[in-house]
């Protein structure tokens, strides 16, 4: 069979739509409080509609699934795009530097004590978005300059701006007290607590469009990943590709960085995980990172609120109720299942 | 081997075509040039000549600063990319494969511009991309992965996705560099078949120039982005041309009804020269 065979389409998709469904499914019923997965379930069929348990279940925990499916995948589909268009593996959907762009812009927020909220959005999410932004435009401003936008360009104009947001942020907390230093910090291991929908709702129109556009490349990336100059030759608009793919993919993270801040990992070793068990295709690869990598952030979601509990057991000390930043799981899990899969297959 | 029939109007036309990169100077051209259909040109000379730039400019993948390339009646420049990719093709001459793809896979990314908004691939492009296969004997390795193939079985995966462009104008670059003497007979025996019985236009840059000569029908000898020669093959690629071009001595040896070129040492004050017409070709 020529190309992607729809049998193997089939396979990866309800493969990767299972784990999601079942992983959203337990979702209600996993947290630092005790209401199981049986007790969040009959909470939403219960006829007293503002238990405690419904409000744990479903206005606590689900909003966070959601938000941890909406980032898992925009970071793993970005991540594979970006390692296309880059030629690189290790490119992360962080390559052209939103992330420290972000992280900037959360920074001084912190730094100007303005952390608000505004229209039901946090004030630190809109610093950061903009600092995000902020950077994209530059980095496409500067490789502009050159005879010919080209993912090195960009890649290398990325490089250097994010080196630049990080030092000014190192500046800027060299000045910060204890207070500013610790939430900063905690903002860059990452986040997914969620107040409501209001968040989720703001966060659609910048993810959904940019997204649809990126799979719509997946044929195009395709034939990017054999060459430029053979995927020009082939029809492909290679030089409108590269621009569009990156600031659709950008803007996509920006988005997804400004309310979760940079959670590490997934947007590198999904895409990777992807095709090392259904080979490099895009049209597999990006809708099957879609899936996996909401998934795989919702699992590490769990953990970061059994993880404490767990070693609380372990240990017979008194059992916390907070919980992990999610950028420390997403590195814990992911190193060893990256690795073990990448041995077997060496094997 | 070559076939003697040349095919009526010109599949693409170069007139006074001229290039040069960025603000730079023209270091190319004028060029003009007639490619026809079931015909192979092959398109030598030193490094640097322009080689490699002339047939990026024929594939349309850059334009020229001066001058008209045409498909047929119109400017190559006014098709659009995926309607000039359904007519040319273009191997350039390292290709590369993604880790873990399959021969197959590769051949099938050929289809891209015939396809339209469909996931899959159609029946037709199924059974075109399993002719090509069949055409270039790649059907037995069909499903092995491109880093377990050698470098010929490589090369004529990827000349099988280029059938499977269903062009009229074959373009290939350098295509038997680093591939060892066997597989470098069995690429060109290819190509002149293909040439042959697809009608194929077929335009190979190479440095063999016995390879050229035995197999092109037409030559293009190019010096110093200059054209120095250009004309049926016997007639470029002889040693008086050559060694204006390359500055190297030449000599022929006749063996089996085949004139060998034979390169001897390096001629002393040699500069490059541009040698007349010296056939009806182009």
């Amino acid at each position: 069979m020529a190309g992607v065979s729809k049998k193997t389409f089939a396979i990866a998709m309800i493969v990767c739509g299972f784990v999601l469904a079942v992983m959203i499914l337990i979702s209600p019923g996993i947290g630092t409080q005790d209401v199981g997965i049986i007790d969040a379930w009959r909470s939403l069929f219960d006829s007293e509609p503002n238990s405690i348990h419904y409000s744990i279940a479903w206005q606590l925990r689900f909003p966070r699934t959601l938000k941890a499916l909406l980032a898992g995948s925009v970071l793993a589909l970005c991540g594979a795009v970006f390692q296309t268009l880059f030629r690189n593996p290790l490119a992360t959907p962080y390559t052209v530097g939103i992330a420290s762009g972000a992280s900037l812009g959360a920074l001084i927020c912190y730094k100007l004590h303005w952390v608000t909220t505004i229209l039901g959005i946090s004030s630190v999410s809109i610093g950061a978005l903009t600092g995000a932004i902020g950077v994209l435009l530059v980095v496409l401003l500067l490789a502009r300059s050159t005879a010919r936008i080209t993912g090195n360009t960009l890649l290398l104009a990325g490089v250097t701006i994010g080196f630049f947001c990080s030092g000014m942020m190192m500046f800027i907390t060299s000045l910060a007290d204890v207070s500013e230093t610790h939430k900063t910090v905690r903002w860059l291991m990452g986040t997914l607590d969620t107040y409501g929908h209001v968040e989720l709702s703001m966060l659609l129109p910048l993810t959904i469009p940019p997204c649809l556009l990126l799979l719509w490349f997946a044929r195009d990336l395709n034939q990017y990943s054999v060459g430029s100059e053979l995927a020009a030759s082939r029809g492909v608009r290679v030089e409108r590709l590269e621009i569009l793919a990156i600031i659709a993919g950008s803007l996509a993270v920006s988005a997804i960085v400004s309310m979760c801040g940079p959670i590490g990992f997934v947007g590198l070793i999904i895409p990777h995980l992807v095709r090392l068990a259904f080979g490099f295709d895009h049209r597999i690869v990006l809708p099957a990172s879609i899936l996996l990598g909401g998934s795989f952030l919702i699992g590490c979601d769990f953990l970061t609120a059994l993880a404490p509990h767990w070693y609380g057991q372990l240990t017979h000390t008194a059992t916390t109720t907070a919980r992990l930043p999610i950028g420390v799981m997403t590195a814990i899990v992911g190193t060893p299942v990256f690795l073990v899969l990448l041995c077997s297959r060496r094997s | 081997m070559k076939t003697v029939t040349k095919t009526d109007d010109a599949i693409i036309q170069l007139r006074g075509v001229r290039f040069g990169y960025g603000t730079s100077r023209m270091f190319l051209g004028p060029i003009d040039l007639d490619i026809h259909r079931s015909r192979m040109l092959a398109v030598v000379g030193p490094n640097g000549a322009g080689k490699s730039t002339l047939l990026r400019l024929i594939a349309g993948l850059v334009k020229p600063g001066a001058g008209d390339v045409r498909f047929g009646d119109a400017p190559l420049d006014s098709l659009p990319p995926r309607e000039r990719a359904r007519h040319i093709t273009f191997l350039p001459q390292k290709p590369v494969a993604p880790d873990s793809t399959s021969a197959m896979e590769i051949v099938s990314l050929g289809r891209h511009p015939h396809r339209k908004f469909g996931l899959f691939e159609s029946a037709t492009d199924r059974v075109t991309v399993e002719r090509s296969m069949e055409q270039t004997g790649t059907m037995p390795f069909a499903t092995r992965r491109m880093d377990t193939l050698s470098g010929g079985e490589a090369q004529r995966v990827h000349l099988a996705a280029a059938l499977a462009q269903q062009p009229k104008v074959l373009l290939l670059d350098e295509p038997t560099a680093e591939l060892d003497l066997r597989f470098q007979l069995q690429i060109f025996e290819l190509l002149r078949e293909l040439t042959d019985r697809e009608k194929l236009a077929t335009i190979v840059v190479t440095h063999d120039l016995n390879l050229a000569r035995r197999f092109s029908d037409d030559a293009l000898l190019l010096s110093a982005g200059h054209v120095a020669a250009k004309g049926p093959t016997e007639t470029v690629l002889v040693p008086e041309t050559l060694e204006a071009v390359y500055g190297v001595g030449f000599k022929t040896a006749e063996c089996e009804n085949q004139t060998w070129l034979l390169a001897q040492n390096p001629i002393e004050d040699a500069s490059s020269t541009i040698i007349d017409d010296l056939g009806t070709f182009g």
